[in-house]
């Protein structure tokens, strides 16, 4: 039973060759994602029941504010937890198989530091330059705008990887303490204000940041499930994949753009979340090892039921309180990263 | 005749459309401040404030308890209303969430007629804008008096504002009586930390200064407010009198007491002629009654007792 679960073969009627654990694995992620959104449509300070959630979304006998809050509270908010939670995974599997380190984060080329820069310098230090509408595609350029000139530092040719992180520490520091510095002398409501976006938070989810992410995740997220095939080579190493004829250079570039463009453009809508880039890979492997062909879905959906489950707690845990959801993710994901490091040290 | 009937019908329908539309334009009127137009009920039923220590007090002292506010709140603790709790009772007050990220179903839940906020919720206005009407007032851009104002209009209660704004008039009046230069006295408001100071006067103790015509030293005119100061620079801002607030919530007061112990603090010239006044944070809220209250404060503590200038001294 066990080998036919593990054995590869052609799935019926598709071009694909997969293993059924893999499969299973996915359905049983989409059944648990599935009904994590149920139950966070469901709970909330407004009281909703099943009967009244089904009617806000199959019936026109809802009431008007029953509506209101399951469509323009809650299922953004859900949404931008799942499209967000995946994104980062997303970003953190390419992070991790481009350096070939499995500590290495999304933020580690900046992206995360430029973006929330950019936030702080328009939040603290000019809050009338742009409407409110601009603020994602501002974060989104200035992460953008950090990584690649962390990239353009770091290459000699190519990318290499130890050249990579260690720029990207450096320069991530740097920006760091120029956060510290808006914070410092920033007006404290704005410093406030743009604290709870840099925690984490998706309380301020509408349906114009899930259009947003939801084009870059299109653009930048659904190409990569056709390059597992390429990130499998690139973990042998940059010789053994250039003899087999693979662009290096070329294809590192656009893996870590797309990863860069992930991770900008989350960060951009709901701000910092590194403890997802980081362990959604993780728990993905336990299932599937570093076959990327079930590493990327199944890391896409682990980030995603991460993020919607933190989301989710955050906001139900201690109503009306709302816990940033970086912040619970990091609560649950700290302890996981804490027995990962001890596993490395023992082996 | 038929032609007849139907004719008379139908002005009846228009008539009793035109009521209707008559008692529905005057259950609401357009309110206009600095952040825009909003229609909104003329007597609000339930209003939903979105920062307890300027609108909920406020709207507490003049006589509208709201049926929601945003508030303080450790994890395991009860909620707080911030300048309200120790003189209203506020148990009829439901508890929303943080100014910062209140909670909007919590907040739909009450059913709110009106919300009222602060210019930094201009981002949650549109969604709250589909819960009720909302008005942002400026308590950070305006002084107390005018956002204040603004909200007793809002709310149908601007003759107890006026009340509250004669008994404040007439404080500033007795002042001007006891103390005939005041801007000779200056007078700098501050908050200490353990690590720096920042130039902060609460509870519209900086309004009162300045309609009390008190004056400031030259450091503090070319400071800035909401900055981090080293306490190396206390000394620049040495004034006549020196205005501190403790928050027992924080323990404000025992984290600065060795700061206050030290010769850099003792040598002051308003520590040494006994004119330090250490008030509490939060007894005064942002509010009329707050800024009242900071009045009386100074009356007392400059305006009725003997007290030496820097000025004098150095002549």
């Amino acid at each position: 039973m066990s080998r036919w679960l593990t054995t590869p073969r052609r799935c019926p009627g598709l071009p694909w060759v997969g293993r059924p654990i893999d499969v299973l694995a996915a359905l049983a992620l989409l059944l648990v994602l599935t009904g994590l959104t149920l139950y966070a449509a469901s709970v909330g300070s407004y009281t909703t029941s099943i009967t009244q959630l089904w009617q806000s979304l199959f019936s026109a006998e809802a009431t008007a504010a029953q509506a209101n809050v399951l469509w323009e509270l809650r299922l953004p908010r859900i949404l931008l937890a799942i499209l967000g939670g995946a994104a980062m995974a997303l970003a953190g599997v390419l992070m991790q198989s481009l350096t070939r380190n499995p500590l290495a984060a999304p933020g580690l080329v900046g992206v995360e530091a430029g973006a929330s820069v950019t936030m702080l310098l328009i939040l603290v230090l000019w809050p009338q330059a742009l409407p409110l509408s601009l603020y994602p595609l501002a974060a989104l350029l200035g992460g953008l705008a950090v990584a690649l000139f962390i990239v353009a530092l770091s290459w000699r040719g190519g990318i290499a990887p130890l050249r990579l992180i260690l720029v990207g520490v450096g320069l991530t520091a740097m920006l760091g303490a120029v956060a510290d510095l808006l914070i410092t002398y920033g007006n404290i409501d704005r410093v406030e204000s743009a604290l709870m976006w840099l925690g984490g938070s998706l309380h301020r989810s509408d349906w114009p940041q899930v259009q947003s992410l939801l084009i870059w995740l299109l653009v930048a997220g659904l190409p990569l499930l056709f390059c597992h095939r390429q990130l499998n080579l690139l973990q042998l190493g940059e010789g053994v994949a250039l003899s087999r004829g693979l662009n290096t250079p070329l294809i590192m570039l656009l893996l870590l753009l797309c990863s860069v463009t992930l991770t900008a453009a989350t960060v951009a809508n709901i701000g910092v979340m590194t403890f997802v880039g980081l362990v959604a890979p993780h728990l993905a492997r336990q299932l599937c090892g570093d076959r990327h062909g079930a590493l990327l879905p199944l890391s896409a959906l682990f980030g995603a039921v991460l993020v919607l489950l933190g989301d989710t707690l955050g906001r139900a845990l201690l109503p009306p309180l709302q816990l940033p959801a970086g912040l619970v993710v990091a609560i649950i994901g700290a302890p996981y990263l804490l027995v990962l490091l001890a596993r490395q040290r023992n082996r | 005749m038929m032609v007849k009937f139907k004719a008379l019908s139908l002005m009846a329908w228009l008539l009793l459309g035109l009521i209707s539309m008559q008692a529905v334009a005057a259950d609401t009127r357009v309110f206009e401040n600095r952040f825009g137009r909003v229609e909104v009920p003329v007597a609000p039923r339930c209003v939903v404030s979105l920062h307890d220590l300027s609108l909920t007090t406020q709207l507490l002292e003049l006589g509208i308890t709201p049926c929601g506010s945003t508030g303080r709140k450790k994890l395991f603790s009860d909620a707080l209303f911030r300048g309200a709790q120790q003189r209203f009772d506020v148990s009829g007050i439901r508890y929303v969430g943080s100014h910062q990220a209140p909670d909007l179903e919590a907040i739909a839940a009450l059913k709110p007629d009106l919300i009222v906020g602060l210019s930094y919720h201009q981002d949650l206005k549109e969604r709250l804008s589909s819960i009720a009407p909302v008005v942002l007032l400026p308590a950070r851009e305006a002084d107390i008096k005018t956002y204040a104002k603004e909200l007793a209009e809002l709310v149908g209660k601007q003759q107890r504002y006026e009340e509250m704004l004669k008994e404040y008039q007439w404080i500033v009046d007795e002042f001007a009586k006891r103390v005939k230069a005041p801007g000779r006295i200056t007078v700098t408001t501050l908050e200490v930390y353990p690590d720096g100071f920042q130039l902060i006067g609460r509870s519209g103790m900086d309004d009162v200064i300045a309609d009390f015509g008190l004056g400031r030293v030259a450091a503090y005119k070319e400071a800035r407010q909401n900055v981090p100061y080293s306490l190396e620079r206390i000394g620049d801002f040495d004034s006549d009198f020196i205005i501190d607030t403790y928050e027992e919530m924080l323990g404000s007061e025992a984290s600065t007491e060795a700061f206050r112990r030290s010769p850099q603090w003792q040598n002051l010239f308003a520590v040494k002629n006994h004119q330090f006044l250490y008030f509490n944070r939060s007894r005064f809220a942002d509010t009329m009654q707050g800024m009242i209250g900071s009045a009386y404060l100074l009356l007392s503590h400059i305006g009725e007792r003997d007290y030496n200038l820097q000025g004098d001294a150095a002549r």
